[in-house]
């Protein structure tokens, strides 16, 4: 088992490098650098070399990429020209709070969709299980956006029960006070997220159960005589949930990225909210370090997913 | 010896199944009987409906899509109207069952220990304190050598004939009397296939069980039973001693089978062809003898209506209907004995 | 009867990958060094369980499968390179048939898109003609001439493998590799195919390369055999040879294994099931070398009889091929 993690770890380390000269390509092909926003009519453009050869930029490609590399190995990500700030300072005040969003986002995502799924699965066919088929279907197909903006409006400013903006209240004190703030801003985007979210986990837990009734090893387990509730959750139940386990490390991934989106809408200081600035602003030195964490975020995803698996399934770990 | 009243009596068993909203018989009053150390062979082709009749034995058709009717009656209790909770009681104790394929028979996320543990875990025939070491004497029994390594691993780790050994331990973990082997050695090769039939046959012997194994293979049934039960399409068409069936067959069927199949005799002719197939359950009009519609020269034969009940044509060696009587093949009609 | 097919001191070897840089840690010996030969209109028989090697050997005779190392001889030549085959016509002179008749088919197709495929692939037919062919080798395996736009699952067991079979005769073949064409069937229907597999060998002169694990099967069906274990081949002879005098532990084991009809004589069959298993318990390391595979030399027993040697056999062939390099020097 150790030996198999070390081993997809290492693996990580060529995909990182594979990642990273992507990224640095897609930065560079990039209309403008650093100094592009600086330009105006005063500006002497000799001063403007001087610069660009003082910050490397005449350098060949490889010695640019070595120093980017080495530079984001010690942490040095270099400035935010819009917001005049490191960019680690920037990400580090963010990244908290995406941490928090996504973390409660897990949860609840796992804690609706699981329930679902067993309760339709348990009741095939019955009305339980039209219900939340159809549930899932609309959350699916209706666009996100839409329910964002009512579940905002209803809850957010007409009912006023949750805040509509911002991590944290200005006015929480103490550490206590804080979390309490900081986890009643994040629950309405979690909770509707999360609900929006279930269909993946839904259908994968769904079918997986109702097809698992019919195995081999469940018929044995009814032939031994053990109780039918036994069966479902000690056989059924748990041979259904390798999917889903697999795909943990993916599952993260997929909120870490949507909350790009959901950050925007719900107005929340993180990860997103800084992305979607940085872009907007052309502010290349924060693009690519987002990049670098997303890019690295979803190899670790991965990996993640794999231990995950060998982890829960005998079948990878011992071969 | 087989002595005793009846470990497993079943009494005009029916079972019918729900097919696009319409109840179709598959099993068609069918009487059967193991007593305590006898090894009941139910041997037919797939479409039988020799699995479908241990399932009905033990309990596991779906009540919403199957319809079992008749006596079952397992060791002194009635199986057709039980509860699934009395079932449950009875299912690992009064009857253990072995499956074809032992890899998706076994859960793949257990150990086989625990696997063998849940087995008594779920009846109190033994206490908990014994279960561990239980486990490791029935994996001795079955005859692997490693038990205490073997508990501690998993299903894919074990060779196909180990792990049809484990499905016997567990089958035999709470003693039952009866022990219903669904096809057991099917799935495995020539040589390990003989070591489990062994097994079983000392299994049986030692425990003096009874054995209701259902195959499709005729040497199988020569080599482990003591009588036999040949089906066809739902039904009983002949049974008797394991002697008896196989050197005085007497069913048109059962002659065609140990006609067909290859052997020492048939090198250098044919084999004897059973023209058509095994008709749909739709098809199926249980008041006929059905495989008459497959032997061509006793086609107006097929068309009679014959009784339910098997006819004793020797003591203890029955046969359903009366085209036994006149069956002959072709060349045997011309003379020419084999 | 010549000979058809050749194969020479035949190897398949797998890599096994593994450790930290998944480099080759060992290889798998699916084939290791078998020879033997086909004749034209014979049926030959290959036997051995799972892994024993029999079915890679099936597939590098038609070409799925690359061979390590040795010949497949063909007309005079080696023809285990895409190019030779070509040359030959090889890959319509030889032609398989599967054990799984459902999954060897195109669900997709039709029956006689199925059949025609390979007239298509390598003669040069006008559309009446291909018809023709077709309805023709429908005939040959008593199929109705209407199922020809029909599907395969539309067929039972016994009817897809005889679809299978047509599909195979279609290019006139010389010789056709039969993998486990029997075992998904019932008796009844089993019967069906192997008289019919006689008899278009009877018919067309056809020879069968016949893959088995059913030994009864193949007793019925074939001339000559070749029992296979462990990659390796253990027996090879005629008929009888292998089954009237079986000489390898292995050929005894399996023999002894097989169960028979015979309900007079079962205790007897027991015991010397028994008796066997015992010996082969015992002196293992007699007929198995310390990799535990068979040795890999054969010895003559008579004209047509060959069995691996055993232990002492071996340790004085290879003493005697040592003495012959010191000659040589």
């Amino acid at each position: 088992m150790w030996k198999l993690i070390l081993k997809r770890v290492l693996l990580m380390i060529p995909q990182l490098l594979l990642m990273t000269l992507l990224i640095f390509a897609i930065a560079k092909l990039m209309p403008g650098d650093p100094f592009t926003g600086r330009f105006s009519p005063q500006l002497d453009l000799s001063e403007l070399a001087r610069l660009r050869k003082e910050a490397g930029l005449d350098d060949p490609w490889y010695v640019q990429y070595f120093r980017w590399i080495g530079n984001a190995l010690h942490g040095h990500f270099g400035d935010s020209y819009v917001l005049q700030k490191p960019v680690v300072t920037l990400m580090g005040e963010r990244l908290g709070n995406t941490i928090v969003l996504s973390l409660f986002t897990t949860v609840f995502l796992y804690l609706f969709g699981i329930p679902m799924a067993v309760a339709s699965a348990k009741n095939e066919g019955k009305f339980i299980d039209r219900f939340w088929l159809t549930f899932n279907s609309i959350t699916y197909g209706v666009p996100a956006l839409v329910i964002f903006l009512f579940v905002l409006f209803l809850f957010g400013y007409t009912l006023q029960w949750f805040p509509t903006s911002g991590s944290v209240n200005i006015d929480a004190e103490g550490f206590v006070g804080i979390w309490l703030s900081k986890i009643y801003h994040v629950i309405l985007p979690s909770v509707t997220i999360a609900a929006l979210s279930t269909v993946g986990i839904f259908t994968y837990l769904r079918t997986g159960l109702l097809d698992n009734r019919n195995q081999d090893f469940v018929r044995t387990a009814r032939a031994k005589g053990v109780p039918e509730k036994q069966i479902f959750w000690k056989h059924n139940f748990r041979n259904s949930m390798l999917p889903i386990a697999q795909n943990f490390g993916f599952q993260i991934v997929a909120i870490f990225s949507g909350s790009i989106f959901v950050e925007q809408i719900f107005n929340y200081p993180g990860m997103g909210l800084l992305y979607y600035s940085s872009i907007s602003t052309r502010d290349y030195a924060v693009i690519t370090a987002l990049m670098l964490f997303y890019g690295f975020l979803s190899l670790v995803g991965a990996v993640l997913s794999d231990i995950i698996l060998a982890w829960v399934d005998p079948r990878v770990r011992i071969s | 010896m087989i002595i005793g009243k009846n470990l497993l009596d079943a009494q005009d068993v029916s079972v019918q199944f729900r097919i696009d909203g319409e109840w179709l018989t598959a099993i068609d009053k069918v009487d059967l009987s193991v007593k305590p150390g006898e090894v009941l062979a139910l041997v037919g082709e797939s479409g039988s409906g020799k699995s479908t009749f241990a399932t009905a034995v033990m309990g596991l058709h779906s009540n919403t899509q199957a319809r079992v009717t008749g006596s079952i009656v397992l060791d002194g209790h009635q199986i057709v109207d039980a509860s699934e909770k009395e079932m449950q009681e009875l299912r690992g104790v009064k009857a253990g069952m072995i499956f074809q394929d032992p890899l998706s028979a076994l859960n793949p996320l257990m150990k086989i220990g625990d696997q063998i543990i849940e087995a008594m875990s779920v009846h109190d025939v033994y206490p908990k304190d014994q279960w561990n070491d239980r486990t490791i004497q029935l994996l001795k029994e079955v005859g692997i050598t490693k038990p205490e390594r073997v508990a501690q691993q998993f299903p894919h780790e074990l060779s196909g004939g180990m792990r049809q050994r484990v499905m016997i331990a567990m089958a035999i973990a709470n003693e039952p009397d009866l022990i219903i082997a669904d096809e057991p050695t099917t799935a495995l090769d020539v040589t390990i296939q003989s070591q489990i039939l062994d097994l079983i046959k000392d299994i049986q012997e030692k425990k003096n069980a009874g054995v209701l194994l259902i195959t499709h293979d005729l040497g199988v049934v020569a080599e482990m039973a003591d009588s036999v039960a040949v089906m066809y399409a739902g039904q009983i068409v002949e049974n008797g001693s394991v002697e008896d069936v196989f050197t005085n067959p007497l069913h048109p069927y059962t002659r065609s089978l140990l006609r067909a199949n290859p052997s020492e005799d048939t090198i250098g002719d044919d084999l004897y062809v059973i023209p058509g197939t095994v008709p749909s359950l739709a098809a199926m009009d249980h008041t006929k003898d059905l495989f008459l519609r497959r032997v061509p020269w006793m086609q107006k034969e097929a068309e009679e209506t014959i009784p339910d009940e098997l006819v004793e044509a020797k003591p203890g060696h029955f046969v359903r209907g009366t085209a036994w009587k006149t069956f002959k093949f072709p060349d045997e009609k011309k003379g020419v004995k084999k | 009867m010549g000979e058809l097919l050749r194969i020479e001191d035949l190897r398949i070897h797998y890599p096994i990958r593994g450790g930290f840089f998944n480099r080759v840690v060992d290889k798998v010996y699916a084939v290791d060094g078998v020879s033997f030969s086909i004749n034209e209109g014979e049926t030959y028989g290959l036997v051995g369980e799972s892994g024993s090697g029999k079915t890679t050997i099936g597939s590098t005779i038609v070409g799925l499968e690359k061979a390590t190392s040795g010949k497949v001889i063909y007309k005079g030549e080696d023809v285990t390179t895409p190019a030779a085959r070509r040359k030959l016509n090889y890959n319509r002179d030889v032609q398989m048939i599967f054990q799984d008749s459902m999954s060897s088919l195109n669900p997709r197709k039709t029956i006689y898109d199925i059949i025609s495929e390979p007239i298509k692939n390598f003669e040069k037919l006008d559309k009446n003609a291909e018809e023709k062919r077709v309805a023709e080798l429908l005939d040959i395996v008593g199929l109705p001439q209407r199922t020809m736009y029909q599907y395969p699952f539309q067929f039972s067991g016994g009817q897809r493998q005889r679809i299978g079979i047509a599909r195979a005769i279609s290019t006139n073949p010389k010789l056709i590799v039969a993998d486990e064409p029997v075992s998904a069937l019932d008796l009844s229907v089993q019967a069906q195919v192997l008289n019919f597999m006689k008899q278009i060998q009877k018919n067309l002169g056809i020879s069968f390369l016949f893959i088995s694990h059913d030994l009864g099967v193949v007793r019925h069906m074939t001339n000559n055999i070749a029992i296979m274990h462990l990659g390796r081949f253990v027996e090879l002879g005629t008929r009888d040879d292998v089954f009237k005098d079986p000489q390898h532990i292995y050929t005894k084991r399996l023999l002894a294994a097989i169960p028979q009809t015979d309900v007079a004589h079962r205790e007897e069959n027991k015991a010397n099931r028994l008796r066997i298993e015992e010996e082969y318990q015992n002196n293992r390391s007699f007929y198995y070398g310390a990799d535990g595979r068979p040795y890999p030399f054969l010895k003559d027993v008579s004209d047509t009889h060959k069995v691996a040697m055993n232990a002492d056999e071996f340790a004085l062939a290879e003493a005697q091929t040592e003495v012959k390099k010191e000659e040589s020097k």
